[in-house]
């Protein structure tokens, strides 16, 4: 009996350090764990921007210089350029994880200005972007974006009443109707300097009976045109990602 | 016959005014004794794939070029128009408008 009891002590001290040797105790909480958990989810493995560098380039495209009689041409032209560039995007195939959807976004700025400028003390020597602090896109209820300002517009109407609602927005904004004008005319670009918008709008949902549009402005404060000319720039870029539609909120 | 030309004349409108530019002036006209501005884009607003649109904008104040001379903006059917004008006798250009010197 002793010697049973003897031998099994002997069994169990010897399997308990074989188990030390196999398993050594985890570091790992249950934070880390379902953080290991969560790379594994599709959101995680799909979220991202593919690394193609050839793609990710950003092109800038010819400068067009017009006046009042070709500028309807030349920007038609321009457009048909960018048309044909995002055509020729939406072709390219590439590589995403099993389950992720592709997806190529087309990222487009233009910016237009004249080609000769009256000096005035009061201006900007050059067409300078209008600086804001967070405090007043705060109190005008606008969101400062790379590039500019923007605004969300949503309705319960159709997608055109959103349309006419972000250009009425862009242009009591730049003709300083609206209080945030007022306060673009009174604080950052006083008479008689002038100013140059590219308005942006985009449609960000059409669901029958609702519509969402984002506004963005880049505003720009310079002196008095001369001249009736202008030049306009245009920048390309595609960005071509992995997603997991499915799995996000 | 009839029919087709007001077809033809409905088709004409829709065009222009699918591609009109923008213009607005602040005081409908060209007064020398206000200062106005206007509004105005440079091509009509134009569409990408992708459900995104553009359209260049700017702003002018009606300005002095010199002591007598002043520069008036306005629009004419959606086109900015400007005219140089001289202030009449006795008033002199001050901040975008003619008046008489000491009164503004």
């Amino acid at each position: 009996m002793v010697r049973l009891l003897v031998l099994s002590i002997i069994a169990g001290i010897s399997l308990s350090s074989l188990a030390q040797v196999d398993c050594p105790p985890s570091k790992k909480n249950g934070t880390d764990l379902a953080n290991e958990l969560n790379k594994n989810l599709p959101e995680k493995i799909c979220s991202s921007v593919v690394s193609d560098k050839k793609n990710q380039n950003i092109e800038t495209l010819p400068k067009i210089i017009y006046g009042v009689f070709s500028a309807s041409s030349k920007m038609k032209d321009l457009f048909k350029l960018l048309g044909d560039k995002i055509a020729a995007g939406n072709q390219k195939d590439f590589h995403c994880p099993d389950g992720c959807n592709k997806s190529i976004l087309p990222i487009v700025e233009i910016q237009t200005k004249p080609t000769s400028t009256s000096f005035d003390p009061q201006c900007p020597k050059e067409y300078t972007k209008v600086a804001l602090l967070p405090e007043d896109v705060a109190k005008f209820n606008v969101g400062l974006s790379e590039r500019g300002i923007k605004k969300m517009i949503k309705m319960n109407k159709s997608a055109n009443s959103c349309q006419d609602e972000a250009t009425k927005f862009s242009q009591e904004t730049l003709m300083g109707s609206n209080d945030f004008g007022k306060f673009l005319e009174a604080q950052k670009c006083l008479s008689p300097c002038s100013y140059s918008s590219s308005v942006k709008i985009k449609t960000v949902q059409t669901i029958e009976g609702s519509c969402a549009v984002e506004v963005e402005l880049n505003l720009q404060c310079g002196p008095p045109k001369k001249e009736r000319e202008w030049e306009t720039t245009a920048i390309f870029q595609q960005v071509f990602r992995c997603e997991a539609t499915s799995w996000k909120k | 016959m009839e029919k087709i030309v007001i077809f033809i004349l409905s088709l004409i409108l829709a065009i222009a005014s699918a591609h009109a530019n923008t213009c607005i002036d602040s005081d409908n006209g060209v007064s020398l004794s206000s200062a106005g501005k206007v509004i105005y884009s440079v091509s009509p607003k134009e569409c990408l794939p992708g459900a995104q649109c553009f359209e260049q904008m700017f702003k002018e104040f009606d300005r002095c070029l010199g002591e007598k001379k002043v520069l008036k903006f306005s629009c004419d059917k959606n086109e900015m128009v400007e005219v140089e004008l001289s202030c009449p006798e006795q008033q002199i250009c001050l901040r975008g408008k003619c008046a008489q010197p000491g009164k503004d």
